[in-house]
């Protein structure tokens, strides 16, 4: 066992007892949220740590092999995931944890802690896995905890929730499809030994078209994005910042598990074009869509179907083989530093929220002397979304454009430097709501200024790891070897 | 320049900490603003900031770098001539107006605001004009314009907000074409840091580039932000915003554009052609205005019009680059210092009363003579200079008297602008107006001084020969003897302009298709019912198999 | 075994159409409960295909049964609260979340 492995099994097995305590004593819950995280995010650096010495490794629990035994597979790109949850989950409790509630504790309050924990588990277990039906398992995990935690907020947020439960559970009924599909034709599950066997075949077509459409229904890739605004808008701002910024980024990961590992061979020509162009639209609707909304939260989840659209692009830019370590290692960064940023903005905008009462963009104006700090952490997070250096988004928006560039993909150009202009227009339109002439009656509370520095706090680390995004590249550049 | 004689004596340690001392003044100042307890010190601190910068240029030999292996190439800052010509101006006048601004902005509202965006602003400037390589220049740009964002709308007024929306939405469009075009040269390059020069070859980089730093220097075409952002900003923004920021488009495309190699010589009569016409034009817009800062913001793209036109002599014709690059660097010593000194005056004339008020408008008539090179004033050897490096090209035979012409225009604007300037309606304020007083007359005072010691003894001698100077005189003496007869003949023009100039950005609220939003709204709507839903399913399912049946059966 | 497989497919179509088109919750659930249920029957078809018979879908069709009790029980206590939320609005909310 080295560290690597250590950190893994507390990664996957520390949330779900703290979530198991949690439930049983209620009062423990931040204590034992807080205590994981800190437990967690030094197992997610041991991974890290692990990843950059020996590239991708196993990890068979138990000594049972596959298929009856649950592997693990570890990685860079792994580790990097599991470094953004344990970052973003963890300072989204820590606000949560800070956060005095507005109305008295209510019975679903009790809930909250051990869904949290069992999102958080879940969502480890959905980075570590390494065989289709133990992933399609974490993804329900995930989806049952994160429709839980929005229903919590009780009114209109239910209906969010219900719609979000739907889509999300016909995408993991899909995926599991083309998964007992897949399982029919080769008889094997682990994505390793998938990768050897895959040849193409009607059957296999299927099944990589009906996995797809799974997880393009939860990762909200346009236009199947219809559950993602409403969701995200409405539910209290941790959970959203938490959804929005690694739940999502969770169902890409496991595209691009699938498309670079077992079906990379059909990856050629029009799967990479249907997928990419299926971003790319999303990159520009969303967008736009974010320009028009009245309401920040609102503008900020749209910006979530805009900016995964930008994951997407990994597909085509990568698929066309100029310059594909920089797509690759572009793609990934931006989904990372989009992560921290939109979590970032979530919780900001949740401080803004708490001290005017509303998040309506045109009526923010006036003093600002209670959400000041918000305003800053709001604006640093903009930056990383829209890309000026030196933050995360930028060095992969850098990469990813080079690589379209090289490519002499106009197109993909076109539409990269397209939904950066956007993404201006609508964070700077969000970033005006301040500076507007105040229409009265301006009610202004303060809400404790820890909140808004956790928000600061994101929104650095995606500065931050645009300062890093050498040591971050070399990180994410292995399984593109290995696959 | 004087460039060779600079540092002899400094040691090499000194000269780098010094450089990294002006980097990183203006983030220090930032940084204790930021903290409640030195917040209140800290805002004291936005003249001072550009003080290490000040001493760099004066003292820092040519050759001094600091560098890093920052993300995610290698970044580098470092001194050289180039550097040198546009640092002195930038820190004089971000330090004057610092002073200024500390004066002016006193008692105002959300002071620590404008002075996070002030030193933000600061910090990007200076950087960009120390970078060597394209990252760091391209992170600095993007710093110092986002940063004067805040500067433009800091009066938070509807006109503010708007003008702030327009230079916005023209910042991001040349901010996504510099991107693209440093992509573009990361692409090509071969060693560990992006080169300025490299990328000459290439028509596509090179597009980008004019017009991302078009945007900025408000190159004809390109100038739409700039009257209408400088006038709403406070006096002292306008004053770095038109002395110093704009001056980062020139130094960047001078940068790249590398006037050793010949490869852009079919760039240079457009340039020059572009330049021209901007000259005049500012004029032409810049008359009929009411305020004499939109004036001063007019006459700054048409003195950049200069500039653009000394970058096209300098690729038309390789042997011109040197003295064309004399040339501008005389300019831009020139014109940051008098622009400044003009926005500063607007501002003293603003507050001062009574006699005071008398003086300052006479002292006004300096830096307005010098912007119309007078013989006597930097305009003269800026204009000297500039006739030196057109007479080096072919062109030299029109391009000559078409300045002398332009020189008559620009005092006919100067006129125009000194006659506004005397018609503000002053708000006296007895508690700020003397760092206000001192800080322009320091200004005022190194304009006299500081650009004939500072360029080469050849122009210096050159614009004091009899010859110079008589072709100096004849412009402003007819621009002023237009001015006076204009005055005379229609004493009212100036109240009530002929013509109202519509200024982009400032019309009333109103979309152009109404209907386009409220029709995007409701599709996305529809996207949202289920049964809806289920219809993308079916043909998002329908588009994947039949990709993957294409492709693979 | 082409029948089951035939059925398995019916069923999932069956269950897309129902999610889709019925308003009322409960037939949204039922209809997820239909295509869980139709991949099921396909896992337990490969299973019974395999030569020999291969336990491992089993194991699978038996966590999946766990997996959609849970999801079932999630469901039904999120339409109950919606009910209760549209009734408590006046029934202007649509509760079917469309």
């Amino acid at each position: 066992m080295n560290g690597g492995d250590i950190g893994a099994v507390i990664l996957a097995v520390l949330p779900l007892a703290a979530a198991i305590g949690a439930f049983v004593r209620p009062g423990a819950g931040p204590t034992l949220t807080l205590g994981t995280g800190l437990l967690t995010l030094g197992a997610a650096l041991a991974v890290a740590r692990q990843a950059l010495e020996t590239g991708s490794w196993r990890q068979e629990l138990g000594g049972w092999g596959a298929p009856l035994g649950i592997g693990w597979r570890l990685d860079g790109l792994s580790a990097c995931m599991l470094l953004l949850t344990a970052l973003v989950v963890g300072a989204a409790a820590v606000y949560r944890a800070a956060e005095k509630p507005e109305k008295p504790p209510s019975e679903a309050d009790r809930y909250f802690w051990p869904l949290w924990l069992f999102l958080w588990g879940g969502l480890n277990a959905l980075f570590l896995a390494a065989d289709l039906f133990n992933l399609y398992v974490t993804l329900e995990f995930v989806s049952l905890a994160a429709v839980g935690l929005i229903a919590l907020a009780g009114g209109p947020a239910l209906a969010a929730a219900w719609r979000y439960f739907l889509a999300t559970l016909l995408g993991s009924s899909i995926y599991l499809l083309g998964v007992a599909l897949l399982y029919g034709q080769y008889g094997v599950l682990d994505l390793e030994q998938m990768a050897g066997v895959l040849s193409s075949g009607p059957t296999t077509v299927l099944a990589a078209a009906l996995a797809t459409l799974g997880l393009l229904l939860k990762g909200a890739v346009f236009p199947l994005h219809f559950w993602l605004p409403a969701a995200h808008g409405r539910a209290p701002a941790t959970v959203s910042a938490v959804l929005s910024g690694v739940v999502v980024a969770g169902a890409f990961y496991l595209m691009v598990r699938l498309w670079f590992g077992p079906f990379a061979v059909l990856l050629d020509g029009g799967p990479a074009l249907v997928l990419g162009g299926l971003g790319a639209a999303a990159i520009l609707w969303g967008g736009t869509q974010a320009l028009l909304q009245r309401r920040l939260k609102m503008l900020i989840a749209y910006s979530t179907v805009s900016q995964l659209g930008y994951g997407m692009l990994v597909f085509p830019l990568v698929g066309s083989g100029v310059l594909a370590e920089r797509a690759w290692r572009g793609a990934l960064l931006l989904v990372l530093a989009h992560g921290l940023a939109k979590a970032a903005l979530f919780l900001a905008a949740g401080c803004i929220v708490r001290a005017r009462g509303h998040d309506r963009i045109g009526r923010l104006g006036g003093p600002q002397n209670g959400p000041a700090w918000a305003w800053l952490a709001f604006a640093l997070a903009s930056a990383s979304l829209i890309g000026l250096p030196p933050t995360g988004g930028f060095a992969g928006k850098w990469w990813l454009l080079q690589s379209a560039l090289a490519a002499q993909a106009w197109i993909w150009v076109a539409v990269i430097l397209s939904g950066t202009v956007l993404t201006a227009a609508y964070l700077f339109r969000a970033l005006a709501g301040p500076l507007t002439p105040a229409v009265p009656p301006v009610a202004v509370s303060r809400p404790p200024t820890a909140l808004a520095m956790i928000a600061l706090a994101l929104a650095l680390g995606a500065w931050a790891l645009g300062l890093l995004s050498a040591p971050f590249g070399r990180l994410l550049a292995y399984p593109l070897g290995g696959a | 320049m004087i460039d060779a004689s600079i540092g002899a004596t400094l040691p090499a340690s000194a000269a780098t900490a010094l450089l990294g001392g002006a980097l990183a003044a203006p983030w220090l100042a930032l940084a204790l603003l930021g903290v409640p307890i030195t917040r209140s010190w800290a805002m004291r601190l936005m003249p001072w900031a550009a003080l290490p910068a000040l001493l760099a240029a004066l003292l820092v030999p040519s050759g001094a770098v600091l560098s890093g292996s920052g993300p995610p190439t290698e970044v580098g800052f470092g001194m050289d001539p180039v550097a040198r010509a546009f640092l002195l101006p930038a820190a004089l006048l971000w330090g004057l107006a610092g002073w200024f601004a500390d004066r002016w902005i006193a008692g105002a509202e959300r002071r620590a605001l404008f002075a996070g965006f002030w030193l933000a602003a600061m910090a990007g400037n200076l950087g960009l004009i120390l970078a060597q390589d394209l990252l760091a220049f391209y992170t600095c740009f993007a710093l110092m314009t986002f940063a004067a964002y805040g500067l433009v709308i800091h009066e938070g007024t509807d006109r503010a907000l708007r003008a702030g929306r327009l230079y916005l939405a023209m910042m991001v469009v040349g901010e996504t074409c510099l991107f693209t075009a440093v992509a573009l040269a990361a692409v090509s390059a071969v060693g560990p840091r992006l080169e300025f020069a490299g990328m000459a070859g290439t028509p596509l980089a090179m597009a980008l580039f004019a017009a991302g730093f078009g945007m900025k220097l408000g190159v004809l075409g390109l100038h739409g932000w700039l009257p209408v952002a400088h006038p709403v900003a406070p006096v002292p923004a306008s004053a770095v915003l038109g002395g110093a920021m704009i001056k980062a488009g020139l130094l960047g495309w001078w940068r790249v554009a590398s006037p050793e190699s010949a490869e852009l010589t079919a760039w240079g009569l457009p340039l020059v052609g572009l330049g021209l016409a901007a000259a005049f034009y500012g004029i032409f817009m810049g008359l009929p205005e009411r305020d004499p800062k939109t004036v001063l913001a007019w006459s700054s793209i048409s003195q950049m019009g200069l500039a653009t036109l000394l970058a096209g002599v300098a690729v038309l014709e390789p042997r011109a680059g040197p003295v064309a690059w004399t040339g501008l660097a005389v300019l831009v010593l020139h014109h940051g210092l008098a622009k400044g000194a003009l926005f500063l005056g607007v501002g003293v004339m603003a507050t001062a009363g009574g006699s005071s008020r008398r003086l300052a408008w006479v002292i006004l008539w300096w830096p307005a003579l010098a912007l119309a090179g007078a013989p006597g004033t930097s305009g003269a050897l800026a204009k000297t200079a500039l006739d030196l490096a057109v007479a080096q090209t072919v062109h030299g035979s029109w391009i000559g008297p078409a300045l002398s012409l332009g020189a008559v225009a620009t005092t006919l604007l100067m006129a125009r602008f000194l006659y506004l300037a005397w018609t503000i309606q002053p708000d006296p304020r007895p508690e700020g107006e003397r760092g206000i007083w001192e800080a322009w007359g320091v200004l005022i005072v190194l304009l006299l001084g500081v650009p004939w010691f500072w360029s080469v003894e050849r122009i210096v001698a050159q614009a004091f020969s009899l010859d110079a100077i008589a072709a100096a005189l004849w412009p402003p003496a007819l621009g002023l003897l237009l001015a006076g007869v204009a005055w005379r003949l229609w004493p009212r023009l100036p109240r009530r302009p002929g013509w109202p100039a519509r200024v982009p950005g400032t019309r009333p609220r109103g979309r152009a298709f109404p209907a386009l939003p409220l029709a995007l709204s409701r599709l996305e709507q529809r996207l949202h019912r289920w049964p809806v839903v289920g219809r993308t399913v079916m043909i998002v399912t329908l588009l994947l198999v039949a990709a993957l049946w294409r492709a693979n059966a | 075994m082409t029948p089951y497989l035939v059925l398995a497919a019916v069923l999932f179509v069956l269950g897309l159409h129902g999610l889709f088109v019925c308003r009322h919750p409960l037939r949204k659930i039922l209809a997820l409960n239909v295509l869980t249920t139709a991949v099921f029957l396909l896992l337990v078809t490969v299973a019974r295909l395999a030569e020999p018979l291969d336990p491992v879908p089993h194991a699978m069709v038996l966590t999946g049964i766990v997996v959609t009790v849970s999801t079932t029980a999630v469901a039904l206590a999120l339409a109950a609260r919606l009910a209760a939320f549209g009734r408590g609005t006046g029934g202007k909310r649509r509760t079917d979340g469309s």
